[in-house]
């Protein structure tokens, strides 16, 4: 009579699963990681010049927006204006007078965010030349 | 004689053993390229702009702000004066430095106004005027 030989599988350690472990982990940290992201609104300071050296600008050129020192008033020239009506109003002088210098004068009383509305307005209204005015100058 | 009739079939799989070589080698790569935010800062309020342009974060040195006498750099805590020599110093490090000012929306405008001044004093002139990114309400 033939001898039967038993076939045996081969023995291996069932290993599928450790791709889906490994996927389960890659996802996790995909999902939660949070990429830190910094917005700011960017502007190149002038270098600290003598007094003898400051730049003279033509005052017709020259846009003033300050705040009153709680920082809910604005004022454009002098005259009380609503922080929206900022963009309107210097895109308007801007595309008269390309030479237009808007000059920011807080209070120093006001809050840092008036000084950050103000210019966030500006940048919004595509204003290039923009003066900061500092507690020394 | 019996006859013997087997016959064995062969299983066809797929196979998956390097999936999880592959799902691990992604995961070593997100882990390692992670870079973890080192600098701590302080808690501040930031004022919120619509025009905030994103900054890369290579470049840029934090200066946080909450008043007056609540002032880091690197999570040290210094006084107004010595933004200068720190700033300058980075400065040295990295001619092409941004520096990220995080002040509180509600700190007075003459305190900041201080803080550019250093800023000049030390020439690093590339200021970011860090905003959070949220719509305005």
């Amino acid at each position: 009579m033939a001898k039967i030989h038993r076939i045996r599988p081969p023995e291996e350690i069932p290993d599928s699963a450790m791709a889906d472990v490994a996927f389960l982990l890659l996802i996790f940290f995909l999902a939660t990681t949070t990429i830190a992201e910094e917005f700011g609104l960017s502007l190149i300071l002038p270098a600290k010049s003598q007094k003898n050296q400051a730049i003279q600008v033509n005052r017709d050129n020259v846009m003033v927006i300050s705040t009153d020192p709680t920082g809910t008033t604005y004022y454009v020239d002098g005259v009380p204006t609503e922080l929206k009506q900022i963009k309107p109003l210097v895109e308007t002088r801007k595309a008269s007078n390309d030479k237009l210098v808007v000059s920011v004068e807080p209070d120093r009383r006001a809050p840092y965010r008036s000084m950050v509305d103000i210019l966030d307005e500006l940048k919004l209204a595509g204003a290039s030349r923009i003066s900061l005015k500092t507690r020394r100058q | 004689m019996a006859r013997i009739s087997r016959t064995i079939g062969i299983k066809s799989n797929v196979p998956t053993s390097s999936m999880a070589d592959i799902a691990f080698l992604l995961l070593i790569f997100f882990m390692v390229t992670t870079i973890f935010k080192m600098e701590e800062g302080l808690p501040v309020t930031l004022p919120r702009a619509e025009a905030g342009q994103r900054v890369p974060r290579q470049k840029v040195a934090h200066i946080w702000v909450m008043n007056a006498s609540n002032i880091t750099i690197d999570d040290n805590y210094i006084s107004m004066v010595d933004i200068v020599p720190i700033m300058a110093a980075k400065l040295a490090d990295d001619p092409a430095l941004v520096v990220g000012l995080n002040i509180d929306q509600a700190v007075p405008w003459e305190i900041a106004s201080e803080v550019i001044e250093m800023m000049k004093e030390a020439q690093t002139l590339n200021a970011s005027f860090t905003t959070d990114m949220e719509k305005k309400g």
